[in-house]
């Protein structure tokens, strides 16, 4: 009887790995095309900064476990992935968000990120019935969650202002090429 | 009236407030507009340049100075040392930024101190600023085969920057439709190639790739490259395989094969050359005048006179022969000497030495000059129809069974066996006219045969070799005019031959 159960629970984590391996295979797959569509994006709602914009400069201070992955596990890339991905859509879905922006790129970036947030939960939620993990405790979120709440105050502080967005768009950027860095941890 | 508007007016000079309006009108006077230009990035073998053009050519700068700055910085403008008061229009920025940054970069026209172009540009490094990868093309049956290389050495490239070069996109394009790109990873190698298959035989198809990082547009993608799949491209390689591989079962046999001809001497057959001693002269003077023989010449004269028998009593007068006797040694030699007056041929045996020729007996012109000695060689040459003088010279190789061969065609030659001539001396006249008459005409093709005075047969005369008997003896007034040898003497040069004489001897 007990032996039984040992084969079946290897048996499960066996064809569960070889799941996951091609679920993270296409989940990098999608996370890439998802960052160079954001990218896109992003440059098309940036255009050219205008030489005034340069006064308002603010360095709003990246988390350095963000800027260069140090445990670049597939299971806690996964999850800093959503993490940020979740973040940028909420700031990007308030209100006043880019002005001067075409809406249609707006929508459009924001599509792209949710779909790809369906995927990374998806994910989480398979690796979260198989191992009992840590990666949803709040302690590895709190830098990512203080770095973005800094950006919401910057905005409200310069009253949503076209160059603070201008500042703001530039500052998103820079976290897809971040993205970037993590995605590459879904590798095999 | 008119003083006060006068007098209002002065003081509104004075007092109204022209010189904010002054200076204002001045301050626009003075500050002429900035000229634009259009800056634009661009690299090539992974050096970025910045490049700028003026819009308009009014007043051309003497100078540019190019500074720069990042979003996120608080700083001030930064100069690139490089690109201070320089007067070409394009600055390499290439060790200047990181990826994940927005620059500013600005570009400023001076003429003196005056400035008269400033213009900016935006750009991200991470996806403006990079040359597209180069593609080839190779096609087969069905397929594609798409090779995507670096467009420098990979050392070139800077690791911060490595990530940008990570994948490409390459999209193909099939009646004017482009598909849906295909990603491609680099995996840090110079070049990767794929496969796209079950394409349409007899349609073009297009390939252009760019790296999966920079933003789609025409600068960041690679030149279209075309290729038509036919269902012939199969085919035609399969023929050149086939006549290769013709050419070469048709060659290696007939290579083999020469090889062969060659070994076996059927062909190029060196050429042995003979001894020197086995080479004859192009001409040989005939085989009756080999330079080493010996020749002694005998004169054979033939006559048809009626058969008489040699009696001394016989009256010599008919005839103009004359008698002689001559002792030498231990024999006693008569004989007589005629001279035939008939015109019919005449045979005689007549033999001298060529050293012993009278040129008064020969009035033959055709005189063979004389050859070499031999110890075996005899030559004689009958020659009929001579007039007074008939002398004919006969040459003759008698050594094993030789032949005469004519000289002219008066002449004749014959193999004479001596050893079937009659021979003995004068007081034989016992001797039937019969035999004698058989003797007497070789021509008859009776063999003539030596024999001596005692009727002993002599020894066949096969070669000239040098003998002191036997006389030859012709009962019929034959002029005995042969030498003869035996076989195993030598013929000596010095035999005695006379003209006139009936004997032989040597």
């Amino acid at each position: 009887m007990a032996n039984s159960s040992m084969v079946q629970l290897v048996l499960l984590l066996f064809f569960s790995a070889a799941v996951s391996s091609d679920q993270y295979d296409s989940l990098r797959f999608h996370q890439r095309r998802t960052n160079h569509r954001s990218l896109s994006l992003l440059k098309e709602m940036i255009g050219e900064i205008h030489p005034k914009c340069l006064r308002e400069g603010m360095d709003f201070k990246v988390p350095r476990e963000i800027v260069q992955p140090k445990q670049c596990q597939k299971e806690n890339a996964t999850m800093v992935i959503h993490e940020m991905l979740q973040h940028i859509f909420l700031l990007f879905s308030s209100k006043n968000a880019s002005p001067g922006v075409n809406e249609t790129i707006t929508e459009t970036f924001l599509s792209v990120i949710y779909q790809q947030m369906v995927h990374l939960e998806m994910a989480l939620e398979q690796e979260m019935h198989q191992v009992n993990s840590i990666w949803g405790s709040e302690d590895s979120t709190l830098p990512l969650n203080n770095y973005y709440q800094g950006i919401m105050n910057y905005l409200k502080s310069k009253e949503y202002s076209s160059c603070a967005w201008k500042r703001v768009q530039v500052e998103i950027r820079r976290n897809f090429v971040f993205l970037n860095n993590w995605t590459e941890c879904l590798k095999n | 009236m008119f003083l006060n508007q006068h007098t209002l007016f002065i003081g509104l000079l004075f007092f109204s407030p022209w010189e904010p309006i002054c200076f204002t009108w001045s301050h626009i006077l003075m500050d002429t507009p900035l000229q634009s230009c259009i800056l634009t990035m661009t690299s090539h073998n992974f050096q970025h340049i910045l490049s700028w053009k003026l819009n308009s050519s009014a007043t051309m700068p003497a100078h540019y100075t190019v500074s720069y700055t990042a979003m996120s910085d608080d700083e001030e403008w930064k100069a690139v040392e490089s690109c201070t008061n320089i007067t070409k229009s394009s600055c390499n920025m290439t060790d200047i930024y990181e990826n994940s940054e927005t620059y500013l970069s600005q570009v400023t026209g001076f003429n003196g101190k005056e400035k008269l172009v400033e213009c900016m540009h935006t750009f991200f490094p991470m996806t403006d600023i990079l040359d597209p990868p180069e593609v080839s093309l190779y096609g087969f049956k069905d397929a594609v085969n798409i090779t995507v290389y670096y467009p420098a050495s990979l050392s070139q490239i800077k690791n911060k920057e490595k990530e940008l070069f990570s994948a490409v996109v390459i999209k193909v394009l099939s009646s004017n439709k482009f598909n849906e790109g295909l990603t491609v990873e680099m995996d840090d190698k110079e070049n990767v190639t794929t496969t796209i298959d079950s394409l349409i035989l007899n349609s073009n198809y297009c390939v252009s790739a760019q790296w999966e990082s920079q933003i789609s547009k025409p600068e960041t993608q690679s030149p279209l490259k075309c290729i038509v799949l036919s269902s012939s491209q199969e085919s035609g390689s399969e023929d050149i395989t086939a006549i290769s591989f013709a050419a070469c079962f048709i060659s290696f046999p007939i290579i083999i094969l020469v090889i062969l001809l060659k070994k076996t001497g059927y062909i190029c057959r060196k050429q042995t050359h003979s001894p020197k001693a086995l080479d004859f002269p192009p001409v040989i003077p005939g085989p009756l005048q080999l330079p080493y023989v010996k020749i002694t010449r005998a004169e054979i004269i033939y006559k048809t006179k009626k058969k008489k028998i040699f009696n001394d009593s016989d009256d010599k007068s008919d005839s103009d022969c004359e008698s002689t006797e001559k002792v030498e040694n231990d024999y006693t030699m008569n004989g007589f000497t005629c001279r035939s007056q008939i015109q019919d041929s005449t045979l005689c045996l007549k033999g001298y030495n060529s050293t012993d020729l009278d040129p008064n007996e020969l009035e033959s012109p055709e005189v063979d000059p004389p050859l070499a000695d031999t110890d075996n060689a005899t030559s004689y040459e009958l020659k009929i129809g001579a007039d007074k003088s008939r002398v004919c010279q006969m040459w003759s190789h008698l050594s094993e069974g030789s032949t005469f061969s004519s000289r002219s065609e008066d002449c004749f030659n014959f193999n004479v066996n001596l050893s079937t001539v009659f021979m003995g001396d004068r007081g034989d006249d016992q001797e039937s006219e019969e035999d004698a008459a058989q003797i007497l005409l070789p021509v008859q093709e009776d063999t003539i045969s030596l024999v001596d005075s005692e009727g002993t047969e002599l020894k066949h005369i096969t070669h000239a070799t040098c003998v002191k008997t036997p006389l030859f003896h012709f009962p019929s007034k034959e002029y005995l005019c042969s030498e003869n040898a035996s076989s195993d003497e030598s013929v000596t040069s010095e035999s005695d031959m006379d003209l006139g004489d009936g004997y032989i001897r040597r």
